[in-house]
């Protein structure tokens, strides 16, 4: 399945995890897909939920609340697996990622998209493209192609 | 554009392979003039698709070569061998200009294969250097030679209306002609249709047109090379001598042919000795030239004929892969679903549904199998070259060669196929005098035979050489420290340890083997294709490298069996026996051992490295498999049945987890891990 990249909207798909909401490039969602038996793979971090058939091939599951500091918790009937293609040794590749609840698609321009702030806590910020804001509430946009970084797939695979 | 240039690259890989295979044809019969005929067409399409597409340098060598082999094609002279090798060398060569971005060391390659080739010619035909210059006045238009020397033609190309799928520009081919000599171009629209039918996509123009020029037929036929399946292409002459101008004449000349009748050349009116010269020249000429339609007609059906298998991306072929698998997980829910329901019309369509799926998953598994012929080229190549740098006799012996295997593993081969060769050659094989002495034939045979055997492939390597002294391997393998001296080893044990790493039995490393590429990586590279090589001997009369193959990566007989709540599929290849096993059976202090049939066996409890679990089940399962004569137990909680395997890799993010080769979709949709046995004995033992 060759999933690609589409570079170049300004359209974002928001999607919550915790108390927080999230956004990603549309560029880079393929799927939304409900939450199926995960096989899980011996002996990965915590957050790497395992891995599903995704038709015909295998996708590799993160744990969004897990990945992103956030207690873990029962699926609920919101609980989804948002497919991703993210960039990887500059290769797409498929990722799944297990959200609370996913929202809607929303334009920002770039002008609309304000740095996170450099101090505080909790949240690594090399992971955050940016903040905007919806509605009185902050959206935060996700860098995912750094989330999913070559890093942090050796630090899944040193853990053994 | 880049997408063309990908495309182009392709096809002079593929235009290599069958440069070679002509030249190691003509290597044998030097006067089969198909092959010539061929390898001309080939360098002439590369030259011209080259120059179009931006690879200035490899266009403009192969124009050198395409000019020496035109010397042949002419029959001035036949090919010989030094020249066979020349070529295969330059094809080295023109790989190496297969780029856009020339850099110096590109240039200076180039410019040193045009003098070699340029130097060759002189040598083979030295008269040749004037034509030659003619030759690449070619695209110069050199319209300053002397009328008389002229001769009128009339061209009619029709091209095919489908001619720009291959991306050829009609236009081109015009300017082409038109720097050849004076033309008179007329343009046709006959075929156009209504406005509303036209597609942009196609060509619906035709031209006729008179070029006069000095050039021979042949030179105009070249122009039409490329797309001589793809138009029509009409050559016919009409006069000696340019007479373009003279309206009459070819208004004489279009009648005739509107009236289908035979057009007779006009011979200009010259003075007489003029003619005598003439005549003889204009003999040939029309006795080519009479031969040409027949010849034009056997080309365009070539390729016509032949065409019994088309190129598709094996891309798409791993596509269809996948889908013929989701499929048959679809298919197997489908399956679970109608004995529920249980409804004997739905059971109908099920079992048909069933058995259609099982035949389209043979059929996509066949298509992903390419015959060993496919690379046999590179073997013959490499005995080719090898046999004249070490001046040795040698003959390749194939067999079975249809003997079809999975395009992956085939790729894989490649280089250790080419190691045990070259071995063979370099070690193996003795030299002439040597096998004079011990009165064997002067001319070595190298043989290779392939067969498939169960699901397996067999491929066998085979020289008449002198074969390997167990004697001599052991002395070595104590001296490298790889056995005490004490150690009692069967003959098959021994020469097994040229295996080992470390070990190389040759007393002189030699430019051809000995690259540091050894017989250790050889069999590592086999054994990651889940396959196994054996060595067999006989001093002074042979060694035989047996190579066993999976049919396929991508599908592997295997265990099923569950740890705790998982799926894990073990490779039917590598269990020896599976034994019940409790925990008092399974030893843990001191050495993690099971006693299996009075053996200490090491093992690896799954559910308690993979489920972190204390509890553990009291009788479970250990399944013992072995990696190079060693035993070892893995135990898992049951063993559910047989099962086929269709393996899908993990993909990049989960790379580094190596004891896993992959995944495979369970009858329910679901994934069970596909266990490397190899690199969790390697990790865990």
């Amino acid at each position: 399945m060759a999933a690609e990249i589409i570079h170049g909207l300004n359209s974002f798909f928001t999607f919550r995890i915790g108390s927080e909401l999230f956004a990603v490039n549309i560029g880079n969602v393929t799927k939304i897909l409900g939450l199926t038996d995960i096989t899980k793979v011996p002996n990965s971090p915590r957050y790497f939920k395992g891995i599903i058939n995704l038709f015909g091939d295998v996708l590799p599951v993160f744990d969004g609340r897990l990945k992103f500091g956030f207690p873990e918790a029962k699926p609920t009937k919101n609980t989804c697996i948002l497919v991703l293609v993210v960039e990887i040794e500059g290769q797409p590749a498929s990722t799944g990622i297990i959200v609370d609840l996913v929202g809607k698609v929303l334009i920002f321009e770039p002008e609309q998209i304000k740095p996170a702030p450099s101090i505080g806590k909790g949240f690594n910020n090399e992971f955050i493209l940016g903040i905007a804001t919806v509605q009185n509430e902050f959206v935060i946009i996700l860098n995912i192609d750094k989330i999913f970084s070559e890093e942090e797939i050796n630090l899944i695979n040193a853990v053994e | 554009m880049i997408l063309f240039q990908e495309k182009f690259k392709e096809e002079v890989k593929e235009y290599f392979e069958k440069l070679e295979t002509g030249l190691l044809l003509l290597e044998h019969d030097s006067d089969n003039f198909q092959a010539i005929d061929e390898i001309f067409r080939i360098m002439h399409s590369m030259k011209g698709s080259g120059g179009m597409f931006g690879f200035d340098l490899l266009s403009d060598v192969t124009h050198d070569l395409e000019s020496l082999y035109e010397i042949f094609r002419s029959k001035k002279m036949s090919i010989n061998s030094e020249v066979i090798s020349f070529t295969l060398n330059s094809i080295d060569g023109l790989h190496h200009l297969l780029t856009q971005k020339p850099t110096e060391e590109h240039y200076l390659l180039a410019q040193k294969m045009k003098a070699e080739t340029q130097q060759l010619i002189e040598k083979l035909y030295p008269s040749d250097k004037k034509r030659e210059e003619l030759g690449s006045g070619e695209k110069l238009a050199d319209n300053n030679i002397d009328e008389g020397d002229q001769t009128t033609y009339f061209i009619s190309f029709k091209p095919d209306e489908n001619i720009f799928e291959n991306g050829t520009n009609p236009l081109y081919l015009i300017d082409e002609l038109n720097a050849l000599g004076e033309c008179n171009i007329q343009t046709f629209f006959d075929f156009l249709p209504d406005l509303s039918q036209v597609d942009p996509g196609k060509c619906y123009t035709s031209w006729e047109m008179f070029v006069a020029t000095a050039e021979e037929t042949d030179t105009l036929h070249d122009v039409f090379i490329f797309v001589s399946d793809k138009a029509s292409i009409e050559i016919e002459k009409v006069a000696s001598g340019n007479i373009i101008h003279n309206e009459t004449i070819l208004a004489d000349f279009l009648n005739s042919r509107l009236s289908r009748e035979q057009w007779t050349p006009l011979e200009p009116t010259i003075s007489e000795n003029q003619i005598v010269i003439e005549t003889p020249m204009e003999e040939t000429e029309l006795s080519k030239f009479s031969d040409q339609p027949a010849e034009e007609s056997k080309m365009t059906a070539l390729p016509n004929a032949t065409v019994d298998s088309i190129r598709v991306d094996s891309q798409k072929i791993d596509q269809y892969m996948n889908l013929v698998s989701e499929l048959i997980t679809a298919q197997s829910r489908l399956e679970m679903v109608s004995s529920k329901i249980y409804h004997p019309d739905l059971e109908l369509v099920t079992e048909a549904l069933d058995k259609i799926g099982r035949q389209l998953r043979d059929n996509a598994f066949d298509m992903s199998l390419i015959p060993l012929q496919s690379i046999a080229v590179r073997f013959k190549r490499l005995i080719h070259d090898l046999s004249k740098t070490l001046d040795k006799k040698v003959e390749l012996v194939t067999e079975g060669l249809e003997t079809e295997l999975d395009k992956n593993i085939i790729e894989k081969l490649i280089e250790p196929l080419l190691h045990i060769i070259r071995n063979s050659l370099d070690h193996g094989i003795e030299s002439r005098e040597e096998r004079i002495a011990k009165s064997k034939n002067a001319v070595g045979t190298i043989t290779i035979k392939a067969s498939t055997v169960g699901s397996y492939v067999q491929i066998e390597i085979s020289d008449d050489g002198a074969g390997l002294n167990p004697l001599k391997i052991r002395d070595k393998a104590i001296s490298k420290g790889l056995i005490s001296d004490q150690e009692k080893l069967s003959e098959n044990e021994l020469f097994n340890l040229v295996f080992e790493p470390g070990f190389s039995t040759a007393e002189l490393i030699t430019d051809v083997s000995g690259r540091g590429v050894g017989l250790d990586v050889v069999r590592r590279k086999v054994q990651e294709m889940r396959g196994s090589i054996k060595i067999t001997s006989e001093p002074d009369r042979f060694t035989r490298f047996t190579f066993k193959l999976p049919l396929s990566l991508s599908i592997i007989d295997g265990l099923l069996t569950r740890v705790g709540e998982s799926f894990y599929v073990i490779p039917s290849s590598a269990i020896k026996k599976i034994y019940m096993v409790n925990q008092q059976l399974l030893k843990k202090e001191f050495r993690q051992v099971v006693e299996l049939e009075g053996n200490q066996v090491p093992y690896l409890n799954m559910h308690e490295e993979f489920e972190h679990e204390i509890q553990i089940p009291n009788s479970q399962f250990a399944v013992a498999v072995s990696f190079e004569n060693q035993l070892f137990g893995l135990v898992v909680d049951e063993v559910i049945r047989e099962y086929q395997a269709v393996i899908k890799p993990l993909g990049k993010i989960l790379k580094g987890q190596d004891i896993f080769s992959g995944a495979s979709i369970m009858g329910n949709g679901q994934l069970a891990l596909v266990i490397d046995t190899n690199k969790i004995i390697q990790k865990y033992s």
